[in-house]
């Protein structure tokens, strides 16, 4: 279990420079702007639509912590040489990788839980209550999606060799994902419909646009939560977006440690 | 057994060779100095040894093992002090050494270690905050966790005031005492000179020399020189001093007579040959080709080299 010395000096690293308690305050201070947002734009806000707002807040900002938490995992080692003195040490490179990934997911994750934990006694003085199982299932969706975009990026970190090449890549394919994923069902419907989606697209549709990690996050935490929708049809079955999941977890790290497997380190 | 062979090993990037055919032994319980100017291709040498690089042909094995499989087993055994590694900035000297304590599951006092390196009162500080001497000496002091059977030290010296350097040796000698073997890089031959039992000449990626410190100063050009200033000309004297034995050449220019010798233990005959003619001595003056010329002229620095 040598992985577990990485991870616990990489955690040690992040703490020392102050990125865990910098996230942790962002954290919190987001939670609870977050859900007093509504309270303070409408009189007869509920702290469902607290949550809904923070739920649209995190599905942009988490990705970018976790790509600015990733993305220098590895290549940044690279960079300053540090990462021959880890692999001069009886250490196998993808015990580097999985330390560094779970390092850094560390750094994403606890935060999150603290800000949100913070969080919980600011809802219950603005609203009187917090409905239990829909925060938690909001919890479980921004860890997921935070532990799986430090994965990309840990991946992509190691995958190159310098710096500008992996933020290029992370930011490229946030960019992908985030705002232009979405043009991808409308123009397949364009094209072979000749106008626009209406009211009720068909489950193709729907299940492109699931295969981004931020609604397959979302998608897997109501599964965990609320239990399986076995009405809806198979490819947008909360299992479904589980399998999605697992593919963003496991490839870009995958393709980052065969790549890093293989490359001189000079 | 040897403690690092390689056989014909190439590197190659594009069309630039970093490293063409070298055939490298060290032997187990050495210390090895591994020289050659910048550039020459040793980092990139040791760099395929620690298995960091892949080589482009040829092998290498170190402590019996190909590099190819070169596992935990193997690399626990090694201690290596890398070139142009920084360290990590926000953490103590004390968490670098447990780290490397918890990875080569060794019982080492972080303490002891840094008091041994010469930086006792810095193992709480962040590394950030060191010179260059002391980062080298923590990574000294990092190389030196689990008393491995190997040293790779690259560059050793570097960054290191003469006292620390001083101590690098001392640090280095002791190890090799405890039976280890040290295998160290330098561009610079006379911090080689008191510590090697042997040394290898790296230049444009081939080995252009590989002897003992002695072995290589007598395969120099030239030898040693005694060159006598005379207050009078006398005829003979050149004749005179030729023939004692261990004088290979003589040749007079005005006033001053030039002496080649076999072995520096030659100037004494030489001078008693020069004073038992009449001549009378002015000046003498003895001067012994040092390591840096050796170098330089086996690695094509010396001035006038060709080209």
């Amino acid at each position: 279990m040598y992985w577990t010395d990485v991870a616990r000096k990489d955690f040690a690293d992040a703490v020392r420079s102050r990125m865990v308690w910098a996230l942790s305050g962002l954290m919190i201070l987001f939670a609870a702007i977050g859900l007093y947002i509504p309270e303070a734009t409408g009189s007869d806000a509920t702290v469902s639509d607290g949550v809904g707002v923070l739920s649209g807040v995190m599905g942009v900002f988490i990705p970018i912590v976790a790509i600015v938490v990733g993305y220098m995992s590895i290549v940044g080692e690279r960079e300053t040489g540090s990462v021959r003195m880890l692999l001069s040490l009886p250490l196998k490179r993808w015990e580097v990788l999985a330390g560094k990934l779970v390092g850094r997911a560390a750094v994403m994750v606890i935060p999150v839980l603290i800000g949100f934990a913070v969080a919980v006694p600011v809802a219950l003085a603005v609203y009187g209550d917090l409905p239990g199982t829909d925060y938690a299932e909001f919890v479980t969706a921004v860890v997921l999606l935070g532990a799986t975009f430090v994965t990309i990026a840990v991946g992509i970190s190691g995958s190159v060799d310098s710096r500008g090449k992996a933020l290029a890549l992370v930011l490229g394919l946030y960019a992908v994902l985030q705002f232009f994923w979405s043009l991808i069902p409308s123009g397949l419907y364009y094209l072979t419909n000749g106008e626009p989606p209406g009211q009720d697209p068909p489950i193709w549709f729907e299940a492109i646009n699931r295969i981004r990690p931020a609604d397959a996050a979302l998608s897997v935490s109501e599964g965990l939560w609320n239990g399986i929708s076995t009405s809806e049809p198979l490819v947008l079955q909360e299992w479904f977006a589980g399998v999605i999941l697992l593919f963003w977890l496991a490839v870009p790290v995958l393709i980052g440690y065969l790549r890093f497997d293989h490359a001189d380190i000079s | 057994m040897l403690a690092v062979e390689t056989e014909g090993l190439i590197k190659q990037y594009g069309d630039v060779v970093a490293v063409d055919g070298l055939n490298l032994t060290v032997e187990e319980g050495e210390i090895y100095g591994f020289l050659g100017p910048n550039g020459a291709g040793k980092t990139t040498t040791i760099n395929m040894l620690l298995g960091l690089i892949h080589p482009s042909g040829g092998s290498a094995q170190v402590l019996g093992q190909e590099v190819g499989d070169h596992i935990r087993e193997v690399r626990s055994r090694i201690g290596v002090l890398p070139a142009h590694s920084e360290l990590y900035d926000r953490l103590t000297a004390r968490k670098h050494l447990e780290f490397v304590v918890g990875v080569k599951d060794a019982d080492d006092d972080p303490d002891a270690l840094l008091e041994r390196v010469g930086i006792p009162d810095a193992a709480d500080r962040p590394a950030g905050d060191f010179s260059t001497g002391m980062g080298q000496r923590l990574r000294l002091a990092m190389a030196l966790v689990d008393d491995p059977d190997l040293l790779v030290l690259d560059e050793p010296t570097s960054g290191l005031d003469p006292n620390g350097a001083r101590q690098m040796r001392r640090i280095i000698q002791e190890e090799n005492d405890r039976g280890a073997t040290v295998f160290f890089s330098s561009h610079i031959m006379d911090q080689v000179e008191s510590v090697c039992d042997r040394v290898g000449v790296l230049n444009q990626g081939t080995l252009v020399a590989e002897d003992t410190v002695v072995g290589l100063r007598d395969a120099a050009v030239g030898g040693p020189q005694l060159s006598v200033t005379l207050e009078n000309t006398v005829d003979g004297v050149a004749e005179t001093v030729q023939t004692v034995d261990g004088v290979t050449s003589v040749a007079v220019e005005g006033n001053t007579l030039r002496a080649s010798l076999a072995s520096a233990e030659m100037k004494g005959p030489a001078m008693n040959a020069v004073a038992a003619t009449d001549a009378r001595i002015a000046d003498f003056e003895f001067s012994e080709e040092s390591l840096e010329d050796v170098f330089a002229t086996l690695t094509g620095e010396a001035e006038g080299a060709t080209a």
